[in-house]
């Protein structure tokens, strides 16, 4: 009889906790309405695919297809952290994007606050135009023009040895080659990426300067004090997703920008990848495991970043 | 109402866009059925004599390739397809690849089971191997020697088939001959050639012979950087070569197996090319050749065939190395004339590098380039009618009409038997864009004819022909070793993973700091681990006498 | 107001001008360069290493380009995927982001794990063709349209936006018994205009950008998008040199190409520097009135 009642009382706990739930998801009906086109999207064009996942512990048979490809176990992972070259490279990807990020980060934001300040309209919207055109630009064509200007004989040359300066081997410098990836990097994509600052910017309640100005703040000071932090969300999130892709960073510039000479110093993961891929025997279990192991390095990035943002009091990655 | 006006525009332009796409494969379509009606293209030899086939049935034949133009139409643009498309009943489906891409939609699309009826592909044994184990390649019959005699005529000459063929058990791949009916020489050597300013060697005292060592081409290179006889100034490069080229006249002329190659030594152990002491001779020269500046600073920045161009275009090279059939004589000629006024039979001197050893060095090589494979689900009819198709290609009675046109209109025999072309000043293939690829390498490729090719000047042809047999007559079976079938065809996990970029690894030992020789011991020590493998299998393998 | 924006240059406004300005030119001098060398001739490219203005400007490039007749299937179909797919895009995405910036509702969690997820892992290209294959849309550009529906990064950028309105805003419009649809329509829809620019600009610019889903999907000729075009024109003779440098088999000549490399690229950025302006506009806008209202 107890037992009964209680099992009962817990049935009915379950029932309304049930039926909770259900009123709830009712209650969001819209929620969900909304949701689902996206949903059944990422269903059927991103998770069915993500099936080819296992492949990374499959020998790939076309003929049997993805499922009933062979399981392989960890040998693909075996193959790969015999690899040399391979450790290597994701020595330097780490080195060199960890240093892009710190040193590239920044500039989009500082050039967003001056944007903000600059107060000839015309010349703004122009200069503002200017600024994100790069960004259309692809690295074989940015690496061509580099060549101009930074061969013996280019522009840059010209002026130090008019200047009397000695001739710089830019191009096949090891140790130009990284700072050129930066100042290549930012040159592109710096204005492109101040766009959602000057969004976020344009998205700052107006009161608050009013109030600043009643306080007479100086313009430096409604900088660093209302523009900057309002912003603040927006750059923890970009940096969050910057850091998540630190792994997978640079790819196309580093291709294009490369050769003989520096090859070495820009030797980063996806360039390893590009040469196993193109120059041996191409096997998709092993790509699909070297591009496995990248996200899951990316991932613990992503969640360190994240974690860093939230303890220094940002939102982190969903608020 | 603003936002009625802007949705009317919208919805205007999207109708408009799609109908533009649909329009044009209606209207193809369309001319098709014109076409067949037309009176027949006129036609040479080529068709007479050809016991005529009837093809009732029409098919689409899709066809995958590099070298396609997309703006070209296949099945109309001009009356060499039409001829053939009419002929043959059939309508091309033509997937143009980019080079650089190439390799990756071939494999995803095969690897998909979705490949077209037909694709040209850069055979790669690992794969090769794979696929045919997993039958994503058509089969072709048994008796299909029989049935195509050209085509199998042709795929003997291609070495690489047969071989594929009696490792496989059967036909899957065809590769594509680079000569067939002329052949240069006994083994194939590379065709690369050394151009050199003749009225400068002349200025400076340089003896003008068919081939040099590379001491003797540095010592030009030398005289050329002294005494300036062109008068270029700062902008001279004594020898213009970029990584490839320097890795070719450097290292290849002495290094047999620079590229990676595995060869028996006397007592038929395996060794590796990269690590024997003629390798060593082929980078000291090269460094040599980049410290005394004979080569130029900055030869690892070059784009394209930056470096040929300074030679035929901005005239401040006094050698360089390119391409040496008689298609790429005649583009420099023409570029030199219209960029620097020269005239080539006064000023360019062509030759080839050879060894230290007064021997000419180069593994021979497979007498092919890319291959054709079939879609494993292409119907019966659409593999007959292309293999039909390429049996005509593959005659030599056909080869003229392929490579220059129609008889009569296009070319005619003089008097004495030869071939005279009637374009004047034009190749077949500017008249015909179509020609590209579908026809012209449909199967033979075209490289023989360019030997035998009237649109070229005869004494352009004489050379190339003359520089083969000479490089072939100074090597022996030492530097100019057969092929090692053995070695070719043999496919494991630790040699399907040897992955190096020569060009780079030997451009990079050139322009390491420290010395050279250490630097390539270390680097051939650090290889190890992935080619001792490979060696002990290849020993256990095929070694021995 | 009005006398209050006209304040007297500050030291601050020479600074900003002058190292926006300094900043402008960079950007602007390879472009100038570009449109340089497109206008002249192999052989002025390679003797003069810097051209500030061609000598004797000839059409060429452009001639070829132009009469090549590729660029303009290139065209035709980047504009295709734009106007069919840059709605789809917004469609999807605002969707989602809009989900996402909903709190307490069952599921929401799991839903967020899932999304983030794809973010970081992903099948690879085979088992996309796949699905492609399986649902028949292999060889149309509804496979390319597809393939990309939602950024992810794009909708967490939205959903961000969406919630840091106020939510006194949304609280009040539930007061008012609105239900999600017409808080949707009401409220967010027109407060969001800034993010709506700026995320269709960043689709916009992926669409045109596009070609490694349509190169692998597609295979007519006629739908080739433009920067497949390009790169074939752009990256076909640097490899056609690699080819013909292992000397065996002879490849076809390969004319002057920088400059038709550059002429193609200035034809493929121009139409993009046309319209960014007017997009930009709205997210300027924004900017605007907080310089007026100051």
């Amino acid at each position: 009889m107890f037992c009964a009642g209680q099992k009962q009382r817990r049935n009915e706990v379950k029932m309304e906790k049930r039926k909770r739930i259900f009123r709830r998801i009712w209650k969001n009906k819209t929620i969900y309405i909304v949701l689902l086109p996206a949903l059944v999207w990422y269903l059927i064009f991103v998770y069915v695919p993500m099936g080819g996942l296992m492949l990374a512990f499959k020998d790939y048979k076309a003929n049997l297809g993805i499922l009933g490809s062979p399981w392989t176990g960890l040998k693909h992972f075996e193959n790969l952290f015999r690899d040399v070259d391979f450790w290597q490279s994701v020595g330097r990807t780490l080195k060199i994007n960890v240093i892009r990020l710190f040193v590239t980060f920044p500039v989009p934001v500082i050039i967003a606050l001056l944007f903000n300040e600059l107060r000839i309209r015309k010349y703004k919207k122009v200069l503002q135009t200017v600024f994100t055109f790069p960004h259309f630009l692809s690295w074989i064509i940015i690496a061509s023009v580099l060549r101009n200007v930074l061969a013996y004989d280019g522009i840059v040359n010209s002026i130090i040895s008019l200047c009397g300066g000695d001739v710089v081997n830019f191009l096949g410098n090891k140790r130009m080659f990284q700072p050129m990836l930066y100042l290549t990097d930012i040159w592109k994509e710096a204005g492109w990426g101040s766009i959602i600052y000057l969004a976020a910017i344009s998205g700052i309640d107006q009161e608050q300067y009013e109030a600043a100005d009643i306080d007479g703040a100086s313009r430096l000071q409604k900088m660093l004090r209302i523009t900057l932090p309002n912003i603040m969300p927006t750059i923890a999130v970009m940096f969050i997703l910057a850091a998540g892709g630190i792994m997978g960073a640079g790819f196309d510039q580093i291709f294009n920008m490369t050769n003989a000479a520096v090859r070495e110093s820009g030797e980063i993961l996806d360039m390893y990848i590009y040469r196993i891929t193109f120059q041996a025997t191409p096997d998709f279990g092993f790509s699909m495991a070297v591009s496995l192991f990248r996200s899951i390095v990316n991932m613990v990035l992503l969640v360190i970043a994240d974690r860093g943002s939230r303890l220094f009091g940002g939102n982190g990655l969903f608020g | 109402m603003m936002k009625r006006k802007w949705m009317a525009v919208f919805l205007a332009v999207v109708t408009l866009a799609l109908g533009a796409c649909g329009a044009k494969e209606e209207g193809t379509e369309g001319q098709n059925g014109t076409v067949n009606n037309e009176t027949p293209a006129p036609t040479g030899d080529a068709g007479k004599d050809e016991g005529e086939k009837e093809y009732a049935e029409h098919l689409v034949i899709s066809l995958a390739s590099v070298q396609v133009n997309e703006s070209v139409d296949y099945n109309n643009g001009d009356e060499f397809t039409k001829w053939w498309t009419e002929k043959f009943n059939f309508e091309w489906d033509v997937i143009g690849l980019s080079w650089d891409v190439w390799a990756e939609r071939l494999r995803v699309w095969i690897n998909s089971e979705d490949m077209p009826d037909v694709a040209t592909w850069d055979y790669n044994h690992g794969e090769a191997m794979n696929y045919i184990e997993q039958g994503l390649l058509y089969r072709l019959p048994d008796d299909w020697k029989e049935r195509w005699p050209n085509v199998a005529q042709a795929y003997e000459d291609s070495q690489l088939g047969p071989a594929l063929e009696e490792m496989a058990g059967g036909t899957y791949i065809l590769p594509k001959p680079i000569f067939s009916t002329v052949k240069p020489t006994e083994k194939v050597v590379p065709h690369v050639t050394v151009y050199l300013r003749k009225d400068w060697a002349e200025a400076v005292g340089f003896e003008l012979k068919d081939y040099y060592t590379v001491t003797e081409l540095l010592e030009y290179a030398r005289l050329i950087k002294e005494q300036d006889p062109g008068n270029v100034g700062a902008a001279l490069v004594p020898i213009a070569a970029r990584p490839e080229m320097a890795l070719n006249i450097f290292i290849k002329s002495n290094a047999t197996y620079a590229e990676g190659g595995f060869y028996k030594d006397a007592d038929g152990n395996y060794q590796w090319g990269p690590a024997n002491e003629d390798t060593l001779t082929g980078l000291q020269l090269y460094q040599q050749a980049f410290k005394e500046g004979l080569i130029s600073p900055e030869f690892y920045a070059y784009t394209g065939t930056d470096d040929n161009a300074q030679f035929y275009v901005t005239g401040v090279a006094g050698a360089t190395m390119m391409q040496g059939m008689a298609g790429a004589m005649t583009q420099c000629e023409t570029s030199m004339r219209d960029n620097l006024g020269l005239e080539y039979d006064a000023v360019v001197h062509t030759c080839f590098i050879i060894g230290e050893d007064g021997k000419y060095h180069s593994p021979e090589q497979i007498n092919y380039w890319t291959t054709v494979i079939f879609s494993p689900s292409i119907s019966q009819e659409k593999f007959e009618r292309y293999m039909d198709m390429m049996d005509f290609a593959a005659s030599e009675e056909n080869n003229v009409f392929l490579r220059m046109g129609f008889e009569g209109v296009d070319w005619e025999y003089d008097e004495n038997g030869e071939i005279v072309s009637l374009l004047d000043d034009k190749v077949a293939s500017e008249k015909y864009p179509s020609v590209y690829p579908c026809y012209d390498a449909m199967y033979i490729l075209a490289d023989e004819f360019q030997l035998i090719n009237p649109s070229y000047k005869k004494e352009f042809r004489d050379r190339v022909v003359k520089l083969y047999e000479e490089k072939y007559a100074l090597g022996d079976e030492a530097t100019i070793p057969s092929i090692d079938w053995d070695v070719q065809l043999y496919s494991s996990d630790a040699k399907n993973k040897l992955s190096y970029n020569w060009i780079n690894e030997y451009a990079e030992l050139v322009l390491e700091e420290g010395d050279l020789e250490t630097n390539w011991r270390n680097w051939v020590e650090e290889q190890q681990y992935l080619i001792s493998p490979v060696i002990d299998e290849l020993n256990a393998e095929f070694g021995g006498n | 107001m009005r006398k209050r924006k006209k304040k007297k240059i500050g030291g601050m406004d020479i600074f900003v001008f002058l190292v926006l300005t300094l900043g402008g030119i960079i950007i602007l001098f390879p472009f100038w360069n570009m449109l340089v060398i497109s206008f002249t001739t192999q052989k002025e490219y390679m003797q003069t290493k810097l051209l500030f203005f061609p000598k004797n400007p000839v059409w060429d490039a452009y001639k070829a380009l132009l009469g090549d007749g590729r660029i303009w299937i290139g065209f035709r179909t980047t504009f295709l995927y734009l106007i069919l797919g840059v709605p789809l895009n917004l469609f999807l995405t605002t969707c989602l982001a809009y989900g996402l910036s909903r709190k307490d509702y069952p599921g929401r969690k799991l839903i967020r794990g899932l999304i983030l997820f794809t973010m970081l892992f992903g099948g690879g290209i085979i088992p996309l063709y796949l699905v492609m294959k399986s649902l028949n849309l292999t060889n149309t550009i509804w496979a390319v349209i597809l393939a990309y529906g939602v950024n992810t990064f794009n909708a967490i950028l939205m959903s961000n936006f969406f919630s840091s309105l106020p939510e006194s805003l949304l609280d009040s419009a539930k007061l008012d018994g609105a239900g999600d649809w017409k808080m949707i329509q009401r409220i967010i829809m027109p407060l969001s205009k800034p993010i709506f620019a700026t995320i269709s600009l960043f689709y916009i610019v992926d669409r045109w950008n596009e070609w490694y889903n349509s190169m692998i999907f597609v295979r007519k000729s006629s739908l080739q998008p433009l920067q497949l075009v390009l790169r074939s024109i752009v990256i076909d003779s640097q490899v056609k040199a690699k080819i013909s440098s292992m000397g065996v088999v002879a490849v076809e000549e390969y004319a002057f190409d920088t400059a038709i490399k550059m002429a193609a690229v200035v034809v493929t950025i121009i139409p993009v520097m046309c319209v960014f302006p007017f997009l930009q506009k709205h997210f300027v806008k924004g900017v605007m009135i907080g310089a007026v209202k100051s």
